[in-house]
């Protein structure tokens, strides 16, 4: 006789970790060869396209749905100025055509639609058909903000395709390499960006060996490189050694001082690191001030009152500090337990530190990791720039004037490339 | 609703860290002023299975891949 088992609550299902095993059941489960019957396969990265959607919606009814969705179905909101039409869902074609600017309506008509999948999260597949694949929500109370967030990095990714960007920089999402200069310069004025290398000079010249007051141990060797220094970084400890080097150089001075006879070199090494890794310290506490400042501002601006797209606008501005502090502002939240920022993206997503206690870093490069920060600032922008209402863009355009200012440009020069 | 369900997501957020000793680990974009009612019931199922949250163990491995963007 044969026994059916629910391998879902046998103990230890939820712990395997097999991609390959993963990816067949969802596969499998979603009738992957478009048969509508439960196949199996896992196919490498990068192998054939899927026929579906390789992740098929999971919870059609999120908890923040909307009561009803507006009638997008009677076709009348096709006849706006440079109505866009993309093939997929009608729903986000009215996204678009209802709430878009005919100005960035017209950019995105300029170029082979993008399919677009109807998701219990927003995210960009590149790899997924010729020009990659957006995953965006339906019905979530903030579908306008996750699409047009989520369009932008797949016109990045197109923009970078067909103005040859991404090849000659070997990258994907390209077109954002455009006003990356300038997301930083506007940083360093915001006093969101500033020059870290005492901290990291620190680590390479002399280590780390503490137990940051506990029992569990934290070491970094001497000779570690930051990639290799934060690699050995779980959430909040990057706050936890910045503590940690204000109170060591403080010990290295009076210790070189104190010294039988003390070496002139050494001592005036030390004060020099000493008064950098301080204002540095200083640097971080500023920026904390800044971010909580600029939060506060956003909110009075823009009073939100009850509307989840208003607040989707003002927590992606959230995200851009997240993305300047290098996620350092969550790092240090994590590690004080005072909330900053509130929203963002994962820990490790716009660093080299780890994702988890467990799990490795997501990136091994600070290009890399810039990437990440240059990426989500770039469809930040776009979301703001598309909206018709501009009062977001307006805010962003005076934080941020010298990435407004290239943005523009940039967007204005899309209408050149050659498709 | 969104200020009042980030409250109450801070609130979940607090009693898992106080149960695991760390926070939970979602995937996505964060946003708990909109997503938290998700967020909230995970942490309530957590708290009831004495597993933390950890999405990164549950969701599709293809949504861990580092060029997925969010």
């Amino acid at each position: 006789m044969r026994k059916c088992i629910d391998l879902e609550s046998q103990p230890g299902f939820q712990q395997i970790y097999s991609p390959e095993l993963q990816q067949a059941i969802d596969r499998g489960l979603a009738g992957h060869s478009g048969t509508g019957v439960v196949d199996w396969g896992y196919t490498p990265p990068g192998g054939t396209k899927p026929v579906k959607p390789v992740n098929p919606p999971k919870n059609v009814n999120p908890p923040t749905a909307v009561d009803k969705l507006p009638d997008y179905k009677n076709g009348n909101h096709y006849k706006v100025k440079n109505a866009v039409k993309l093939g997929s869902d009608d729903y986000f074609d009215y996204l678009f055509n209802m709430h878009g600017t005919p100005e960035m309506r017209a950019i995105i008509n300029m170029f082979p639609p993008i399919p677009i999948v109807q998701e219990n999260r927003g995210f960009f597949r590149n790899w997924e058909g010729e020009y990659g694949a957006v995953h965006t929500r339906k019905g979530s109370g903030h579908d306008i903000g996750t699409l047009f967030h989520e369009y932008g990095h797949a016109l990045d990714h197109m923009m970078g395709i067909k103005s040859g960007l991404n090849d000659s920089l070997s990258t994907t999402l390209g077109y954002s390499t455009l006003v990356m200069p300038q997301f930083i310069e506007d940083g360093v004025d915001m006093g969101l960006v500033f020059d870290d290398s005492a901290y990291w000079e620190y680590i390479e010249a002399n280590g780390i060996d503490t137990t940051f007051g506990g029992n569990t141990k934290f070491k970094i060797a001497k000779g570690s490189d930051r990639q290799h220094a934060e690699e050995k970084m779980k959430p909040g400890d990057h706050w936890r050694v910045m503590d940690y080097l204000l109170g060591k150089v403080k010990v290295d001075l009076k210790n070189a001082n104190n010294a039988k006879n003390p070496d002139p070199v050494k001592v005036k090494r030390a004060e020099e690191m000493k008064a950098r890794i301080e204002k540095l310290h200083d640097l971080h506490i500023k920026r904390i001030k800044i971010a909580k400042d600029i939060v506060t501002q956003l909110e009075d601006a823009i009073n939100p009152g009850m509307d989840s797209e208003l607040y989707y606008q003002i927590w992606s501005v959230h995200d851009i500090i997240d993305g300047l502090s290098g996620g350092e502002i969550f790092d240090y939240a994590e590690s004080t337990g005072e909330s900053v920022l509130d929203a963002g993206h994962p820990p490790g997503y716009f660093s080299m530190r780890k994702q988890d206690d467990r799990e490795g870093p997501r990136n091994y490069s600070v290009e890399g990791a810039q990437r990440s920060t240059r990426v989500e600032i770039f469809a930040q922008f776009y979301q703001f720039y598309s909206y018709q209402d501009k009062s977001m863009y307006k805010i962003m355009a005076k934080l941020m004037p010298k990435s407004a200012k290239q943005f523009e440009k940039i967007m204005k020069d899309s209408y050149n490339i050659k498709v | 609703m969104s200020k009042e369900l980030l409250n109450r997501y801070r609130e979940a957020e607090i009693q898992h860290k106080e149960k695991f000793g760390r926070g939970p680990i979602f995937v996505g974009m964060f946003m708990p002023g909109l997503d938290g009612e998700e967020y909230i019931a995970e942490i309530n199922k957590s708290l009831k299975s004495g597993v933390p949250v950890n999405q990164r163990k549950t969701v599709n491995r293809e949504l861990l891949h580092k060029d997925i963007i969010f």
